[in-house]
């Protein structure tokens, strides 16, 4: 399966330049440069430590960098807090799982729509005839999308109870439902099941092919091979090198510092 | 300055307490609420030694270091360990410390009563000490508190155990992989801050006229705020944390006495609102973060 | 019956009633929201002294008590403002007791708060009459009652159900509605909602709000009932007895927190009064709250969601037409 279209990519979706972050005299990230083109799906690769998820963090908002920028559409958004940097499309999943334990899928799920009538203090006190036309329209694509990833029959399961490979799935679909413009998933098929895999892979390829701009950290490769256009490769907190895998896989310093080890 | 030499003895009692406090609050990642229950434990206990026993109040004191390390080991294998082990989110755990705290407080009220005591002391008078007014028991008491720091800061520093408590304290998953025995640790780390907390509850009770079953529990939060102060979990910031509430606490007290413990809450709450994670923080700012999910 | 069981009766009633309207408030912010308002008891106080002095008239008219803001407004007037100093006290302490990214910091930071307010309030009498408290609130509409305090007394419990009626109406529909459901993803992973766009410290802030406001009025209620509140009505066994009768009836669940009131605060509070005298004074209550401690681990290790735990919600699918042909 190749990845994508091969055409050069086109404007930068996100740009993070000399990013820094230091906390008790460790550098997580020291001087990362490189950017997201839109419409595509990004890997971002290295070993562990290499300070992977905490850029994703810095990029969506959960964590404050040192110093460097972070530029989405051309603003700086480095520092912002995470629901403002979420309003702005960008959406993430979690290294470690983040469902929501006792909430079901369903609401997992629907929780997540963007702009909800009933979500306010104020339209809540309107009452169910204020919000309800709009929730059924909610639930409705929700319980299209668990269709879609196979998890219609645990509908009603608390997301606590389901497996952990389960619980990755709920997260990207959550991720889905926010509408986002920019998804960042941080290893989003550990503990998938083989079969499942390439199922969600070619989902995210779809995603991919409709638009949706992505950066995913993995660690399987197979799957970096199968489902990104470029990739970007740190170690001990700095972008070693930016390209394809066939490109990559000839970079001696890759190599050395990532592909052996 | 006579209140500069209350403070201090406040601040040597409040070093004790906090210090403690954050040690348990930096290996297992709990507010200890029956923290103050377990100092009226150890300031009963020196109480059944020095008037029941006979004994000096300084055997006493350690009769309630002992009794503090029971009590506190006891708390963690028996209740926190479990409801962690099972995965209880950290917000529900304030609820069970609660819970023992009541329980304690509340037992040992059922058992010794609710009327005053105080130990079998002579009286003494003050000393004149650059400035200060100060008895000869309370700079005993300011020796211990010192003695017990630089003992602490040596196991901490230079002793194997020591660096494991701290290991543990930064990163538990990180030091399990490492070997260390984080069970051991941690009940160890337990024992040496229970033994804290039980000196700091006769420290305290000896400070006072007289003492009730509510003399550890009534000055928890004082701990809580000197803890926070320096970063709950970092015991030098906790030591930090207590000089600074422990004179200023006493200095306003000659303005009214019952601003004493209001200023030590409004040190917190300032603390909170400028720098909430106090004036140490370091790596622990992770376990903040994974905490709050 | 005779009206010495006829006031028994009442009493339990008035106090059920309250302590239910109280206990939905702290289920929206802990049960719900997962807010640990430690403080929660000096919101319910609040409301119970506002209302107190906004019917017992100018302080100068009295010889034995000395308060703020004296007045006699007609009822219900001083209850909605009672309501609304709540919610404003709460929106000040929510200033930095939410600051705290963790929820047991929030609590420790609360329980703070509320013990400088008691002893804030002890310090300074031309407040609320220091120690000794607020007495002789008057009753609203007592001199209508030409039938005595019986009479009376029922009148009043029919008050306080109304007032919970309108709060279970309130209660109900804000739990039911994807408000109450934001909230409860707030409650699992605070961290994972923010970053689906949910401004997580403005929504705690609400909540907050909203509770003590709830519990302000529950003061409202009682104080006018019992006429008098003093600092040794609020302490933390208070907040304590609130937080487990909402473990034990059943976090999340309005109808489990009204069981836990009715259990937690009305049998088991009651039971007390039957045992027989033994030890000395006191001795009863402090194995009574040992034994609230051990139900709470009990609870929390065994059956954490409580009596009647939080009902799972299913949503029903739309119907969807089949794929060509008749459905």
């Amino acid at each position: 399966m190749s990845a994508g279209p091969a055409a050069t990519p086109g404007p930068a979706a996100l740009a993070v330049a000399d990013l820094r972050v230091t906390y008790g005299g460790v550098h997580a990230v020291d001087g990362a440069t490189f950017e997201v083109p839109e419409g595509r799906l990004t890997g971002l690769i290295g070993p562990n430590g290499a300070g992977k998820s905490t850029v994703l963090a810095v990029i969506a908002g959960g964590r404050r960098p040192s110093g460097g920028r972070v530029v989405l559409n051309g603003q700086d958004i480095a520092g912002w807090p995470a629901h403002r940097v979420a309003r702005r499309g960008v959406i993430r999943t979690f290294q470690l799982s983040s469902e929501f334990a006792h909430l079901t899928v369903l609401e997992n799920l629907i929780v997540a729509a963007p702009e909800q009538r009933g979500a306010g203090f104020g339209g809540a006190l309107l009452g169910k005839r204020y919000w309800r036309a709009q929730q059924a329209q909610i639930v409705a694509r929700a319980d299209r999308l668990l269709d879609e990833f196979q998890l219609g029959p645990s509908r009603n399961l608390y997301a606590g109870e389901l497996s952990g490979g389960q619980k990755r799935l709920v997260e990207i679909m959550r991720g889905l439902m926010a509408g986002p413009s920019l998804l960042l998933l941080d290893e989003p098929l550990a503990g998938v099941n083989p079969s499942l895999r390439l199922v969600v892979e070619s989902h995210l390829i779809r995603l991919r092919d409709q638009g949706l701009t992505m950066i995913m950290v993995e660690h399987e490769l197979p799957t970096v091979e199968r489902c990104c256009d470029s990739v970007v490769v740190m170690a001990r907190g700095r972008v070693l090198a930016e390209g394809s895998m066939a490109q990559l896989r000839k970079d001696q310093e890759v190599i050395d510092a990532y592909l052996v080890g | 300055m006579p209140g500069l030499g209350f403070g201090l003895v406040t601040a040597a009692i409040l070093t004790l307490g906090s210090v403690g406090f954050s040690l348990q609050f930096g290996v297992s990642n709990i507010f200890n609420l029956a923290y103050g229950d377990v100092m009226t434990v150890g300031a009963f206990a020196a109480y059944l030694v020095n008037t029941v026993g006979h004994a000096s109040i300084w055997l006493g004191m350690a009769a309630g270091a002992v009794a503090g390390s029971a009590a506190s080991t006891a708390i963690n294998t028996f209740v926190y360990r479990p409801f962690l082990r099972r995965g209880t989110a950290l917000f529900a755990m304030v609820m069970v410390s609660l819970a023992v705290g009541t329980i304690l407080e509340n037992g040992i009220q059922a058992i010794a009563g609710p009327s005053y005591r105080g130990y079998r002391v002579t009286p003494e008078k003050s000393l004149h000490l650059l400035g200060m007014l100060l008895t000869a028991r309370q700079l005993t008491v300011m020796a211990i508190a010192v003695a017990c720091m630089t003992a602490l800061h040596v196991i901490l520093r230079y002793t194997r155990i020591g660096r494991a408590m701290r290991a543990t304290a930064a990163n538990a998953e990180l030091a399990r992989s490492c070997g260390v025995g984080t069970g051991r640790v941690t009940t160890l780390a337990w024992a040496v801050s229970g033994a804290l907390c039980g000196t700091s509850g006769v420290a305290l009770a000896l400070n006072l006229a007289s003492f009730n079953f509510t003399v550890g529990s009534s000055f928890l939060l004082v701990v809580v705020a000197s803890a926070v102060f320096g970063s709950v979990g970092q015991p030098y910031g906790a030591m930090a944390g207590a000089l600074v509430i422990g004179v200023a606490s006493e200095l306003a007290a000659i303005v009214s006495p019952s601003l004493k413990q209001v200023v030590a809450f409004v040190l917190l709450a300032i603390i909170l609102l400028v720098r909430p994670n106090g004036l140490w923080p370091g790596t622990y700012l992770q376990k903040m973060e994974m905490a709050a999910r | 019956m005779s009206s010495a069981y006829q006031y028994y009766a009442i009493t339990l009633l008035v106090y059920f009633g309250v302590n239910t309207i109280a206990c939905w408030g702290l289920n929206l912010q802990y049960g719900i929201a997962g807010v640990l308002n430690f403080a929660f008891i000096l919101f319910q106080s609040l409301g119970a002294y506002i209302a107190s002095v906004l019917s017992l008239g100018p302080a100068e008219g009295s010889t034995f008590q000395t308060y703020v803001l004296g007045a006699t407004l007609p009822f219900p007037v001083p209850w909605l403002v009672a309501t609304a100093a709540g919610g404003l006290l709460a929106l000040a302490v929510a200033a930095f007791a939410l600051r705290p990214a963790r929820r047991d910091f929030q609590a420790m930071v609360m329980l703070v708060v509320s013990i400088i307010a008691a002893i804030l309030v002890v310090t300074e009498p031309s407040w609320f009459n220091g120690q000794r408290g607020l007495a002789a609130v008057p009753k609203p509409f007592v001199d209508h009652f030409s039938g005595g305090l019986i009479q009376y007394g029922w009148f009043y419990v029919a008050m306080t159900g109304g007032v919970c009626l309108l709060v279970y109406w309130f209660v109900h529909r804000m739990t039911g509605s994807p408000w109450g459901l934001r909230l409860r993803a707030m409650r699992e992973n605070a961290e994972a909602l923010s970053s689906l766009g949910v401004n997580v410290k403005a929504e705690s802030v609400k909540v907050y709000v909203v509770g003590g406001a709830m519990a302000a009025l529950s003061g409202a209620v009682l104080v006018q009932f019992i006429g008098g509140w003093s600092p040794g009505s609020w302490t933390i066994n208070e907040t304590f007895l609130y937080f487990v009768a909402i473990i034990v009836g059943g976090a999340g669940n309005n109808a489990g927190v009204v069981l836990g009131a009715a259990l937690v605060l009305g049998l088991f509070q009651e039971a007390l009064r039957y045992l027989p005298a033994f030890g000395y004074a006191g001795l009863a209550e402090s194995i009574q709250f040992m034994a609230l401690g051990v139900l709470i681990l009990a609870f929390l290790w065994w059956r954490p969601g409580g009596l009647i735990p939080e009902r799972r919600r299913t949503y029903r699918a739309p119907r969807r037409p089949a794929p060509g042909g008749p459905t």
